[in-house]
């Protein structure tokens, strides 16, 4: 690459965002806010929704189209383009929210083991490298499932709720086993769409988040702090809405909850599922943000009162008493993750729109997401293009759109994403964390590798799926539209036509495609010129 | 090749062509004012930054043997007296601290090569990982978590230093960082530095940048764009140096790394050093120190066991190639992490987010010893923490003024500190180094050694001291307590001989232990221990 002059005050742009975007946070309404944006920022501040113009209808905008689905799935396919463009925006919008995934269920989801309870140093070991070998399948399967899937949003809400409700497949050196993982992803793929409080209602007596964030082992007396925490930190209100107090109560609050994970455990709603231990349950009265949990007698202290009477009414708590707090943070977070990583101020009035239809909407998710989706905002030319592709979409995408035998799970590791192992339990951090001096190599080394070693059938296959393959320029476009995120400039466009017809004039390439072996050759090379730009980086 | 030598040959070779230094365009025609610039600009210095994430339990790293308050509150998990390891005088620490070939943290103190700060943390302590994380690597205390950390000291502090970066990229990277990009090193300019993982792989992007989108000015995707390909264009300028500095310096190494994280990273930076690399700051971080539940099976085994292991042998492994290679004077280091945990154990083994707690302070050039008292645990915040002693932000004072020479005012400003603050004051763990006197008011540069030590009843005290000043020497013991003042008096510049007979000062002779000898001089200390055997 050649080095380029950039002022630095557009390479950094980005940081400068981030500090005005945290005031406009903390100013909570900011109605009189007047945005300091310049050409081409955003100009919708609210959720008003997408009317294509008269020069750029639907059916031909192959940007918006791939923009769409480039933030709704693992990236798209020619076909699943083909088959957004026969509709209108909004039909489209609703065929992905309302289109169900329902993957097979893994034969991992209900492999059985033991603690390591009495167990020597070796026999440890291999039950640690069945855990960790588990764990691997259902990456796969969990890979497989992204890379199969047809014009549906549910499996990239599943990324985002693993990434926000995190569980650690293996975490200072204590493992959660396959089955509880398996459990929790297929909940996100099911109820992703769902009210987020019953979502944190879930996943507070979720198993794999009981064994991850020590519920399991909070017990009267001497609670464990850990799930209360992160519960009210990054999971529902966010920091600065609770204090240390609240934390110790809602500790308290949740003490007795077990998970039965191994089959030589008590399973009393069979193995899997979560139980109750009353006697770890601290059942003095309790207070959380000014709310009162009164004092139970035993004939109360059962798995279903305590349930409803405590647990419950905890989430109910959290999300009326900070309801505002509530919907601004997961309104965020789905912005940043389906919109745009580093929201500027202006672009958080939308997220504050998105927050109030939440309220509105009872905390329910579809109805914050159509509307997100289907917003003139949504498709704005500035968020076009504007998210770093993660790990998962880099790898399953390129899986979807180019290479079918890719090893996504390995793929996806040496880029730094490892499917149910976030970094830590704030998730993956995300946005530049994505690209590094480390991992920008490996990205385009992976590509060059995966595309030298595709055989001519699948090249062939890849050009001939392309409607009037035959014209070089047209192929070119349209490789481009599936490829990258915005309109090829013209120095490019030209660039890529003459490997294509390997700098014959454009009127050739019918002939070179009589030679499926050159054809294919010279189609390798567009296609690793495409993967190594800084746009086929983002999405 | 070492600094100074390409300083002379620079200096020799005296051209007219403008060379790029640190990115910095100096013209080489005057080798005078170049070479002056040179010594301004901070010499050869490297730092080294290792982030414990999760919250240390200071108080099962450095053990309060003597406290009975310490073992009612860890009924099942703390360590007794006879399972800690004794480092010197009174001080205990977790008996892993000492494992390994080099003998890890504990003989590091041992021979003067680190320090230990105790009750190090900030006031108005926030429990939460990621914020109390930002608060420690911005070197910014900010109660208000909606008020967002975004740059990190050392990021500034090389913004400072580096005016002219990224537009004029330095030969070698101003700083790596291994594993995921931290705030440590960003600034307003965004990263100060590259991320490296295996530096024998490193890599670049080479392919054709051409004319981007015309009608994206302006759009969130242009500063992507920009910034992917920024990221592009520093591997590309990078890869081939790292690669070739690491391969030169790993044929040099003569320690035993464990195969742990940290002991791999640490091996890294050691041959990346080791093979000359103009590198200023290295951030390398070992995770897992978030203990809830099972902190540790017994006091040599498990979760936290297992880490100070991996901490005090990674570090020993570290300096013993640096003193083998005649870079030890180069190299400073420290710990970092976002909090202590909770004195009271909760029901699962572990302990629960926490506030003060200890820091590590290595390298041949720290003054070696105990800073901070042993904390009180009959006195816990109203949380039940350990409540602050030492700010943290007073060792980044060390760093940025005695280190890396920036004037008191402009470590103030790198530190987001009014100008005339007197609370953050560098704690005086690193010695003053020669060369770095670009501060007019820190003229003084001092070394304190004595003979004998160990000692039975009377020593002799050495000090060294570059400008006349007033200088006080005062004695306590390891647990901070003073004991009286040696000294008190204007001395010349020069050696100064100074006999320290307890006697005279205490009235009685001193029980067997650690003390600790301060010597302040202007706005100068420096500590030194010295030990009794009677």
């Amino acid at each position: 690459m050649l080095p380029i002059a950039l002022a630095a005050g557009d390479v950094y742009q980005a940081f400068m965002d981030r500090r005005s975007f945290l005031t406009r946070v903390a100013g909570a309404t900011g109605a009189n806010f007047v945005p300091t944006s310049s050409i081409n920022r955003p100009l919708s501040t609210g959720l008003d929704p997408y009317v294509p113009s008269g020069s750029e209808p639907w059916n031909s905008d192959l940007i918006r189209i791939g923009h769409l689905l480039r933030r709704t799935t693992m990236l798209p396919t020619w076909a699943n383009m083909a088959a957004l463009s026969a509709l209108t925006p909004s039909d489209a919008v609703d065929l992905l929210l309302n289109t169900p995934s329902t993957p097979a269920r893994p034969a991992v989801a209900d492999s059985l083991t033991t603690n390591t309870n009495g167990l020597d140093t070796v026999l440890i070991g291999q039950l640690e490298a069945k855990w960790a070998a588990d764990a691997a399948t259902l990456r796969t399967w969990f890979a497989g499932v992204m890379r199969d899937a047809g014009t549906t949003i549910a499996e990239k809400m599943t990324m985002f709720w693993s990434g926000h409700f995190t569980t650690q497949f293996v975490a200072d050196q204590s493992y959660v086993v396959a089955p509880l993982l398996y459990r929790q992803n297929d909940h996100f793929r099911q109820h992703g769409l769902e009210k987020f409080n019953d979502l944190a209602m879930s996943m507070t007596l979720d198993g794999g988040m009981l064994d991850y964030l020590g519920g399991n082992q909070n017990s009267v007396g001497v609670p464990n702090e850990n799930y209360a925490r992160e519960l009210m930190e990054l999971f529902t209100i966010g920091l600065g809405q609770y204090t240390e107090g609240d934390v110790k109560n809602a500790a308290r609050i949740l003490t007795g909850w077990r998970i039965a994970q191994y089959s030589n455990e008590p399973a009393p709603n069979q193995i899997f599922n979560t139980y109750f231990l009353p006697d770890q349950h601290d059942i003095g009265q309790k207070e959380l943000l000014g709310v009162s949990f009164p004092a139970r007698d035993a004939t109360t202290n059962t798995e279903y009162i305590v349930r409803q009477e405590e647990v419950q009414k905890l989430i109910d708590t959290l999300f009326s008493v900070r309801a505002s707090a509530a919907a601004l943070f997961i309104s965020t977070k789905l912005y940043q993750f389906f919109v745009y990583s580093n929201p500027s101020s202006s672009d958080m009035l939308v997220v504050q729109a998105m927050a109030d239809l939440l309220v509105q909407n009872n905390f329910s998710i579809k109805p914050v997401m159509s509307a997100l989706l289907k917003s003139a905002h949504f498709f704005d030319n500035a968020n076009i293009g504007a998210q770093i592709k993660t790990p998962a979409e880099f790898s399953v995408g390129f899986a979807r759109q180019i290479a079918p035998k890719l090893n996504i799970d390995t793929t996806m590791v040496s880029l730094g994403q490892t499917l149910f192992n976030p970094p830590n339990v704030s998730g993956w951090p995300g946005w530049h964390d994505w690209i590094t001096t480390t991992t920008y190599p490996v990205r385009a080394n992976v590509a060059t590798a995966a595309i030298a070693a595709l055989d001519d059938a699948t090249v062939t296959a890849f050009i001939m799926q392309f409607p009037n393959y035959t014209e070089a320029q047209k192929l070119i476009t349209n490789v481009a539209a599936l490829l990258l995120p915005r309109a090829l400039s013209a120095q490019r466009s030209t660039d890529l036509l003459n490997k294509l017809t390997g700098n014959a004039p454009s009127y050739e390439w019918p002939t070179i495609l009589q030679s499926p072996s050159t054809a294919a050759s010279n189609m390798r090379q567009v296609l690793t010129t495409i993967s190594e730009l800084p746009d086929f980086q983002l999405c | 090749m070492k600094r100074r030598t390409f300083l002379q040959s620079l200096a020799a070779t005296a051209a007219a062509a403008p060379i790029l230094l640190n990115g910095i365009p100096v013209r080489a025609s005057s080798p005078m004012p170049l070479l002056a610039q040179m010594e301004e600009d901070a010499s050869d210095k490297i730092l080294i930054v290792i982030q414990l994430f999760g919250g240390n339990d200071g108080l099962n790293t450095v053990i309060p043997v003597d406290d009975a308050n310490y073992y009612n509150l860890r009924p099942t998990i703390g360590i007794l007296k006879t399972d800690a390891t004794n480092v010197i005088g009174n001080l205990y620490f977790a008996p892993k601290l000492a494992a390994g070939s080099q003998g890890g943290m504990v003989r590091l103190l041992q021979t003067g090569y680190a320090a230990v700060v105790q009750g190090v943390g900030y006031d108005n302590p926030n429990l939460s990982h990621f914020r109390s994380t930002d608060i420690w690597l911005s070197g910014i205390n900010d109660s208000d978590p909606n008020h967002l950390l975004s740059t990190g000291w050392v990021g500034r502090m090389l913004e400072k230093q580096y005016p002219s970066f990224p537009q004029t990229l330095p030969p070698d990277p101003l700083a790596i960082q291994l594993g995921g990009f931290s705030l440590t090193l960003i600034s307003d300019k965004g990263r100060m530095g590259v991320e490296v993982s295996d530096p024998s792989k490193q890599l670049g992007v080479s392919s054709d940048l051409d004319a981007q989108d015309a009608n994206a000015t302006g759009t969130h995707y242009a500063d992507e764009y920009a910034f992917v390909s920024d990221i592009a264009s520093r591997s590309n300028t990078y890869a081939l140096n790292i690669r070739n500095a690491y391969a030169a310096g790993k044929s040099k190494l003569k320690a035993t790394y464990g195969s742990d994280s940290l002991g791999q990273q640490m091996a890294s930076v050691a041959a990346l050093i080791a093979g000359g690399l103009q590198t200023k700051v290295y951030v390398v971080s070992l995770g897992g120190f978030d203990t809830h539940v099972t902190q540790q099976t017994d006091p040599n085994s498990g979760q936290h066991p297992n880490l100070m292991s991996h901490l005090g042998d990674g570090v020993a492994q570290f300096m013993h190639d640096m003193v083998a290679l005649g870079e030890a004077d180069r190299v400073i280091g420290l710990t970092v992490s976002e909090f202590g945990r909770r004195p009271a154990e909760n029901g699962s083994f572990g302990t629960d987010h926490g506030a003060a707690s200890v820091q590590f302070v290595f390298g041949t050039q720290v003054n070696s010893g105990v800073f901070g008292q042993t904390p009180d645990l009959g006195n816990l915040d109203e949380n039940g923490d350990v409540p602050k002693q030492i700010d943290y932000r007073r060792v980044y004072m060390d760093v940025l003024t005695k280190w890396f020479g920036l004037a008191a005012v402009d470590a103030k400003a790198v530190l987001q500190l009014p100008s005339d603050d007197i609370t953050v004051e560098p704690l005086g763990v690193i010695k003053t180094q020669r060369g770095i006197n670009s501060t007019p008011a820190q003229a003084s540069s001092m070394v304190l050694s004595n003979y004998p030590n160990p000692f039975a009843t009377t020593t002799m005290l050495q000090l060294s001291l570059d400008n006349a000043s007033d200088v006080s020497i005062e004695i306590s013991n390891i647990a901070g307590q003073h004991l009286g003042a040696i000294l008190q008096r204007r001395l010349a510049a020069g050696l100064h001989q100074i006999p320290f007979d307890p006697m005279q000062i205490t009235g009685r002779p001193l029980a067997s232990g650690t003390y600790i000898c301060t010597v302040s001089a202007g706005t100068e200390r420096i500590t030194h221990m010295i030990e009794c055997v009677r």
